[in-house]
């Protein structure tokens, strides 16, 4: 029995539909904290208390697999900083940085440009004084013949903006504003600092300073033409000056780079980065783990709830929207507690099927559409590796299992146990479970061994 | 009505049945690896599903429904050829009157899909945009190396890729009204999830229209023709007998390395013989250790990749014996397959042209390039090459229907009626051919002649469901109701997983007696049973 909603069939299927798409973070109001099934992972408790905690200024890591909820997470974090009164600068970097050639000047200038736009400053800005003093020099970076007394306020504001954006755009430009920049980077970041200074002096008493969010920052693609990484270049060479900035700062950094022997280096420069880590839907010993699926059941409910409160029933959740609580449960189980699998998952059972509810059939379907997707990721030579690591339940850290991580064929949880120990553990996902090469791989791996 | 069957040349491999003959107690362990059936443990359910997946007309449907819920941004793949990514486009325009479907088809390296778009003039108005051709932005970066397993793993990325993943967030704010649909070959694909990790992971499905099955299982050329099939001829006892005596043989500490890698490569033959394809691959490696210089291990390596659908590796092993050994036509033939099998059809033209440059007569390289012209859509170019091949080997029969079916598609249905028979007068008992020709004759209304057609296809192969489909199709359009129902039903239980309730349910062929009560009746039957089928199944 359909319950009275205000559309029609059709259109209510869309709309859930429409609920799970894999690329938009959760609708208003569907947010859940999955701590408790993530080993007490929590954005306000790892990044949060730190800035809220410190007298000094911060600067933080911050990274996780794709589609895990990374920016999900930021985004609850910028809501709980302002509500504790801080001014958050939050920007995608894809949008000033050309990221497959990003060096540690353009992040710079991207932090000033996000930082002059967001914030007006009453008194003098000390970014413009810098700019001033270097006009002749920068001017035809900013593709413009104009004196810099003809400039309006606003125009001069917009100069940061015309200037990363040319950057992105021109390749030889950026080249060329890089070394200039290079050059005069104490002074910029002097610059950029008294800005920072003037602007918190200028807010009002109960206004607590200013938080700067990088994100996608992690999308930087490595690049060792030169003979040095450009990771390396940005965020250990450069990391006092990364860190230098007079306000809190988190930057998003390439997961490869947490994975990488490099880690040391990055935690004596910056402290230990947070990984946000899998929703664990089974437990270290194979089973099924109620509370990660119960979890996901929750994140799934929160946006049906959000179309029609009566689509969470109990009479309609699991008799019209799904046809049982067993396929709800199945589809929860097989996304491996990755947020993005499960969207995947749901849509692709939607597809096939012409009205509600989800049958079993549609989530098999589905299930097995993404399976071939995990199939064609894994290379023909990687099944044994998949095996030995599903028997250890241990990330080796080699470079082959660290690309099975990062395609997810991987998978890491953590929990704590009940002395209150933090376990990290990994294991395949389990839709790769099924396969019949992996099975093959595990029964050579038990003849192997024995 | 359901397609045509198209099928290509196949060497004569043991059947799964044949190898799991009577096993004697001494060779059962050496035999359990070698006959593992794959979906032993596979669970009816996901058997059931995945009948579903691979059924075009099923996955069709699905792609609608993505499509007709869809509300706006999207990002969904197509795997299929380029000619047949054409016809879903066209379908879909008949099949979602209230979308506006756009294509943009390219067919050079572009860096910069953005600006492509943003620059359209009937941007607001579509709600889909169809991209083909995205290939072409990619072929150019993959350089096979010798020896290098990594295909997709080079140090070069593609800046199309490289674009996509950096602006997914821009692609999402700005074309807020628009889902794009890319059509890509099966290498473009598996580019993407390498190389564009982020953006590919934002995508809400792949459909995957594959070739029909016939087309997949292309032959592989063997070049030790005499002894392989000798090979093929063993019974269980005799191969596990030659499998161990070649490998005391190479075992033995006096071997020099030259015998020894050729004792492997003799050993690798027996196996792939046995279809243990990963026992013959790790052969070939032991051999290609021991003299890495050896031609016909690459081969053999190559061999065993193909049949284990590791296509971009066989490529690159089949590079390698090409470079030992510059006029290896059967690396270029088997090269070609291996190519044509992840969607390079240009390159795969390209090796059977450099198979034939070496010899000319090479039917089978003729008759492949035709099937990859097909599958460009480059039909009149096709059935020349058809022609070439038949020229040489006027008996291939398969070269015929393949032909039958490309003149079936510029619609020249007699002479492809005439074609199928001359296949048929070569192959009394090409049950293919017999129902491509029932397609045929109904496309030209001949219905009488169409079932007399699917009769002869029957009589040949009892379980032919898709025959009693359309010969219930026939039926229907010659207004026969009580012969249409019982052949449907015929089909629906034969089939075994209702597809065909659906397919009929919106199937034109039905429109005259759709609203009868026995057809009704019939379809509200299977449906009842679908649903309790899937209620018992519940865990």
């Amino acid at each position: 029995m359909a319950p009275d909603i205000q559309m029609s069939e059709d259109e209510l299927i869309s709309e859930i539909y429409s609920a799970f798409e894999p690329f938009n973070p959760p609708p208003e109001g569907t947010y859940v904290n999955c701590d408790n099934v993530r080993g007490r992972w929590n954005i306000q408790r790892e990044l949060g208390n730190q800035i809220v905690r410190s007298q000094q200024p911060t600067c933080q890591l911050y990274s996780g697999h794709r589609g895990v909820g990374k920016t999900t997470e930021l985004l609850q974090l910028r809501g709980f900083l302002e509500k504790k009164g801080y001014e958050v600068v939050y920007f995608e970097a894809q949008n000033d940085v050309e990221l497959q050639d990003a060096e540690y000047a353009d992040i710079l200038l991207a932090c000033t440009k996000n930082l002059v736009q967001a914030i007006q400053l009453k008194g003098d800005n000390p970014l413009l004084d810098w700019m001033k003093s270097r006009w002749q020099s920068l001017k035809d970076l900013a593709l413009t013949e104009v004196e810099w007394n003809d400039l309006k306020l606003e125009q001069q504001l917009g100069l940061f903006s015309k200037m990363t954006a040319n950057i992105r755009a021109v390749p030889d430009l950026r080249r060329e504003l890089r070394k200039r920049l290079n050059d005069s980077t104490p002074s910029l970041i002097a610059a950029l600092n008294s800005f920072i200074e003037q602007a918190q002096a200028e807010m009002p008493a109960e206004r607590k300073g200013i938080v700067i969010i990088a994100d996608n920052l992690d999308r930087i693609a490595e690049n060792t033409s030169s003979g040095r990484s450009n990771f390396d270049e940005i965020y250990l060479n450069r990391s006092e000056l990364m860190s230098g900035l007079s306000c809190h700062v988190i930057y998003t950094v390439p997961i490869q780079m947490i994975y990488s022997p490099r880690v040391t280096r990055l935690e004596n420069n910056y402290g230990k980065p947070d990984i946000l880590p899998m929703v664990m839907v089974k437990s270290l010993a194979g089973e099924l783990n109620a509370l990660g699926v119960d979890k996901l059941k929750e994140i799934i409910c929160r946006r049906l709830h959000r179309i029609d409160p009566r689509l969470v029933e109990p009479e309609y959740l699991t008799n019209y929207v799904f046809d049982s609580a067993e396929t709800l449960g199945r589809l929860c189980a097989m996304s491996g507690g990755h947020m993005r699998v499960l969207m995947q998952l749901l849509q692709k059972s939607i597809d096939w099927i012409e009205e509600l509810p989800i049958t079993a059939e549609a989530a098999q379907i589905a299930i097995e559409e993404q399976r071939d997707t995990y199939r064609t990721a894994i290379m023909g030579d990687r099944w044994m590796l998949l095996a030995k690591t599903h028997t250890s339940k241990m990330f080796d850290g080699e470079e082959t299992s660290l690309q099975m991580l990062l395609n997810r064929c991987l998978v890491e949880y953590r929990y704590y146990d009940e002395s209150s120990q933090l376990k990290q553990w990994c294991d395949v996902h389990p839709l790769v479970e099924g396969f019949d090469q992996f099975k093959k791989a595990l029964l050579k791996l038990d003849s192997d061994q024995a | 009505m359901s397609t045509s069957n198209e099928s290509i040349e196949i060497e004569p491999l043991p059947s799964e049945n044949e190898l799991k003959k009577e096993q004697s107690a001494d060779v059962k362990t050496m035999a359990q690896s070698i006959v593992e059936n794959q979906s032993a443990n596979q669970s009816g359910m996901e058997r059931a599903a995945r009948d579903r997946i691979n059924s075009h007309t099923d996955l069709y449907r699905s792609l609608v429904r993505a499509l007709k819920r869809r509300r706006g941004f999207g990002v969904l793949f197509l795997q299929c050829t380029p000619a047949k990514g054409q016809e879903i486009f066209l379908q879909l325009q008949t099949d979602l009157p209230q979308k506006q479907i756009g294509r943009l088809t390219l067919t050079e390296q572009i860096e910069n899909l953005k600006v492509l778009i943003e620059t359209r003039a009937d941007l607001d108005t579509l709600n889909v945009l169809f991209i083909e051709g995205i290939e072409h932005s990619l072929s150019p970066y993959i350089e096979s190396e010798i020896g290098h397993n990594d295909y997709y793993k080079l140090e070069v990325l593609p800046p199309i890729l490289d674009h996509l993943n950096l602006h997914r967030e821009n692609f999402r704010n700005q074309f807020r009204h628009l889902c794009l649909v890319f059509v890509v070959p099966p290498f473009a694909l598996k580019y993407f999830m390498y190389r564009a990790v982020d953006f590919f992971s934002w995508h809400s499905g792949i459909w995957t229209f594959s070739p029909p099955e016939e087309e997949l299982t292309k032959e592989t050329v063997i070049v030790l023709d005499v002894r392989y099939s000798e090979y093929l001829a063993l019974s269980d006892k005799e191969r596990v007998e030659k499998i161990l005596n070649l490998r005391d043989l190479t075992d033995q500490k006096n071997q020099p390395d030259e015998k020894r890698s050729l004792l492997l490569i003799e050993l690798a033959w027996v196996l792939c013989a046995a279809q243990d394809f990963e026992s013959a691959l790790g052969c070939c490696e032991e051999a290609i250790s021991l003299q890495s210089d050896n031609e016909d291990a690459w081969y053999a390596k190559g061999v065993a990749l193909s049949a284990l659908g590791r296509n971009e590796e066989a490529i690159l092993a089949y590079d390698a014996t090409l470079s030992i050994k510059a006029n290896y036509h059967e690396a270029y033939y088997n090269k070609g397959g291996d190519l044509f099998d992840i969607g390079r059809e240009e390159e795969a033209i390209a090796a059977y042209d450099a198979a034939l440059a070496i010899k000319p007569d090479y039917h089978k390289a003729h008759s492949n390039k035709g099937n990859a012209l097909s599958a460009l859509g480059r039909t009149e170019e096709a059935i020349a090459v058809y022609n070439v091949a038949l020229a040489i080997e006027s008996d291939d029969y398969e070269t015929h229907n393949n032909k039958g079916n490309a003149l079936s598609a510029l619609g020249r249905t007699e002479e492809a009626l005439a074609v199928y028979d001359v296949a048929i007068k070569i192959a009394s008992d090409y049950h293919e051919a017999y129902y491509n020709k029932g397609c045929g004759l109904s496309d030209l209304g001949r219905h009488k002649e169409a079932i007399a057609a699917y009769d002869t296809a029957l009589s040949i192969r009892p379980d032919y469901h898709e025959a009693y489909y359309n010969k219930a199709c026939s039926y229907a359009l010659s207004l026969q109701l009580d012969n249409a129902v019982t052949f449907l039903e015929k089909a629906i239980i034969l089939d075994g997983i209702n597809k065909y309730i659906e397919t009929a349910k919106t199937d034109s062929d039905f429109d005259a007696i759709r609203d009868r009560p026995e057809f009704q009746s019939l379809i509200a039957q299977y449906e009842q049973k679908q649903h309790s089928e899937e209620r018992s199944l519940e865990p």
